[in-house]
């Protein structure tokens, strides 16, 4: 799965296909990010010899993707609000360094049609879809709407509730959908104002609930229901788009293992998807995508149903957390055909390339979170790191040693994929490279993911949506880190030498540490 | 093996606790220019070779069982120690034994001290000092990395003190409220 050795210059195409008699606009990035998803872009600015810019907030000034960019500006404060998602600072920053595109990642901005359409207006090109197609697909009822008129089956459910429903018509409408059901918000994300209702006793309670937190988490509070379809799984169905009407579809995402509705191990291809099925998701996926005349990458997300019956979810108008798995299964770089599509490439993707799985891929997000505790935010400094790597190991990070690990942004520091020809040898190479993952200095959820790979269940492949969460509430209390007798041992001789050593396990005195310093240091202390 | 630094020349006794054992455990070194050193409890010894790296060490047994392993190692809070080994967390307490029996003895005049699980910034405080509380009783609340983490008081009280305010930024193990148990020390008095 390596890109090769061969360098090319502005223009080129990398994967040397066809050379293309179009005029190709020379283009230069500024990331609209931060950590690994800033990093993942620049590097692709880099392959293809795009001239780059990245943004940090004060905390993020020795940040990884900083040093990765040609070019850096500091854009304000810590908290997202006074710098990742403030819009007229990201468009300053374009305009300062004469930037002509910005990659907007995932997360942020990358789903605001109002940034979409502020880049616009300051002679920008957005990496993504446009404006009006964000609108359309990132609210939730609006893309069930496009589906249906699509002709692509969606899961039963109502439109959005106006807040001045009474009691009574609200648990009426909750019965025409049935139960159990879902509350969803209508600008949801990640599990935000998200609830699952039994019964009618269930519904003013749980609408009241899902209102107040989706109103904190978007500032928008409308909700709407929709059947919980039991036993699913969650596939996906990645497209490029270049905005003419022509659409890639490729080869589904797997992404069933979630805590709390947060995807926490993604695989392509799903053993739950035959060909027949990937077909039908492929054309419904295309269906979806044409209608809009989609341009860049964007994702399809449906429920599969055991009895292999797909329903459209919802729509991510960006790159997704979890690309590098269709990445290594398919060969074909989504970041840099995002760029090739902006400076107005054609989009020469082989479709049939894009829509078989060569091999199996799978990915574990490392969270910085204590397992142990009920998965808490676990941020600090990183005093050690070293990534796993060899063949068929690909470490998508955000964060080195030295570096404080933010308590302002989300908690993923990296992304663990591993590729090999079958599904087992993807699980046993991943679970190789997460004992390999060395990571001092915060706790990561290495440790669940590691017990999340060794379950029978979960290499038979035979999970839905809800396995991990049953799972989890089953084992409550219980360490993910549970040592053999040998490991127990280890774990004293080393809990003593970390005293007898002083090993420098203060955040300042680990910062350049070596074993000679340590060990002149050591010398001094034995005198 | 030139690099290898020379392990401070003494014997120490230590306590180690993982998982709720303590173990006195005791480090010498084999001899005065080796880095060498026998780690020893009950009867238990291993002959170990250690090796500083940043943020923690490499071990091996040169004897016995020969093991090999890269461990890190971070302090979380005073005697007690994080160890990453083999993609597993261990949490050890170590010490001379004095200062765990302190450690124990904290919050034995019915005052629970209810400290934020990680740095953040505090969102809510829901209660205020002369506050009667049940155990299980949202005080306050820290959001940190997007996560907010809901902090209960761990007893039936009254609250003594609240030692922060909304918006104020909390390092891990600061403590944010002060509960007093009720007379009862069972708790379970209804």
């Amino acid at each position: 799965m390596s890109s090769g050795c061969q360098r090319s210059g502005p223009g080129r195409h990398p994967s040397g296909g066809p050379v293309v008699d179009r005029l190709i606009l020379p283009v230069k990035i500024l990331v609209a990010n931060r950590g690994e998803i800033a990093v993942r872009i620049l590097r692709a600015c880099r392959e293809m010899g795009v001239p780059s810019v990245a943004v940090f907030s004060a905390c993020d000034r020795t940040a990884l993707h900083v040093g990765l960019a040609d070019e850096a500006v500091a854009i304000g404060a810590s908290p997202a609000a006074e710098s990742y998602l403030n819009i007229e600072r990201v468009i300053a920053a374009a305009r300062a360094t004469g930037a002509t595109a910005v990659h907007p990642g995932y997360g942020f901005l990358a789903e605001n049609a109002g940034f979409a359409r502020a880049c616009g207006d300051a002679g920008l090109t957005f990496i993504g879809p446009s404006p009006d197609v964000i609108e359309t697909m990132g609210g939730k009822t609006a893309a069930r709407r496009a589906a249906i008129e699509a002709g692509v089956p969606v899961v039963p459910g109502t439109e959005a509730l106006p807040d001045t429903l009474n009691d009574e018509a609200l648990c009426d409408r909750a019965d025409e959908i049935g139960y159990p059901l879902f509350i969803k918000a209508v600008a949801g994300g990640g599990g935000r104002g998200m609830r699952r209702v039994a019964d009618r006793a269930g519904v003013v309670a749980g609408v009241a609930a899902a209102r107040s937190e989706a109103g904190a988490a978007f500032g928008e509070s409308t909700v709407y229901f929709e059947r919980l379809v039991e036993g699913a799984r969650h596939v996906e169905v990645q497209v490029l788009g270049d905005g003419h009407g022509v659409v890639v579809p490729f080869v589904e995402r797997e992404c069933s293992i979630q805590r709390r509705h947060q995807k926490v191990i993604e695989e392509s291809p799903s053993v739950a998807v035959t060909p027949a099925i990937r077909a039908a998701l492929a054309e419904a996926a295309v269906a979806l995508s044409a209608a809009v005349s989609y341009a860049s990458a964007g994702t399809l997300e449906f429920l599969l149903d055991p009895e292999g019956r797909f329903y459209f979810l919802e729509m991510n108008t960006r790159l997704q957390v979890e690309h590098p798995v269709t990445e290594l299964v398919t060969g074909i770089d989504l970041v840099q055909w995002q760029i090739r599509i902006a400076r107005g490439e054609p989009l020469t993707v082989d479709p049939a390339r894009a829509l078989t799985a060569a091999g199996h891929a799978i990915e574990c997000r490392v969270y910085a979170e204590d397992p142990d505790a009920g998965f808490i935010p676990a941020p600090g400094r990183i005093t050690a790191l070293r990534g796993p790597s060899g063949p068929g190991v690909r470490d998508d990070s955000g964060v080195e040693a030295g570096f404080e690990v933010p308590v302002f942004y989300d908690s993923m520091i990296s992304k663990v994929s591993t590729w090999a020809p079958d599904r087992a040898g993807a699980i046993a190479r991943m679970r190789s490279a997460l004992h390999e993952y060395q990571i001092g200095g915060i706790t990561t959820a290495i440790p669940a993911l590691l017990w999340v790979l060794a379950q029978d269940r979960f290499r038979d492949g035979a999970f839905d949506t809800s396995f991990l969460d049953r799972v989890l509430a089953a084992r409550a209390g219980e360490s993910f880190s549970e040592l053999t007798a040998e490991q127990t041992d280890l774990a004293v001789v080393a809990a003593a030498l970390s005293a007898y050593l002083s090993v420098p396990t203060t955040a300042a005195a680990a910062i350049g540490a070596t074993p000679w310093r340590q060990a002149a240091r050591l010398e001094g202390v034995g005198q | 093996m030139t690099s290898t630094p020379t392990p401070p020349g003494r014997t120490l006794r230590l306590h180690v606790e993982i998982a709720g054992s303590v173990r006195q455990v005791t480090v010498k070194p084999v001899s005065v220019d080796s880095s060498q050193v026998r780690v020893s409890w009950d009867d238990t010894s291993y002959v170990v070779d250690a090796v500083p790296r940043a943020g923690g060490f490499s071990l091996t047994m040169p004897g016995g069982s020969w093991a090999s392993r890269e461990v890190t190692c971070h302090t979380v809070a005073p005697g007690e120690v994080m160890l990453g080994l083999d993609g597993l967390h261990v949490r050890a307490r170590v010490g001379d034994g004095r200062r765990a029996q302190q450690a124990g003895a904290a919050g034995a005049e019915g005052e629970h001290v209810v400290a934020a699980p990680m740095p953040g910034r505090v969102v809510r405080v829901s209660v205020e000092p002369g506050d009667a509380v049940t155990r299980g009783q949202g005080l306050a609340a820290v959001e940190a990395m997007k996560m907010e983490n809901e902090l209960a008081s761990p007893v039936d009280g009254v609250v003594s003190e609240v030692r922060v305010a909304v918006d104020d930024t909390v390092e891990a193990g600061a403590a944010l409220v002060v509960v007093c148990a009720a007379e009862s020390t069972q708790g379970d008095h209804d």
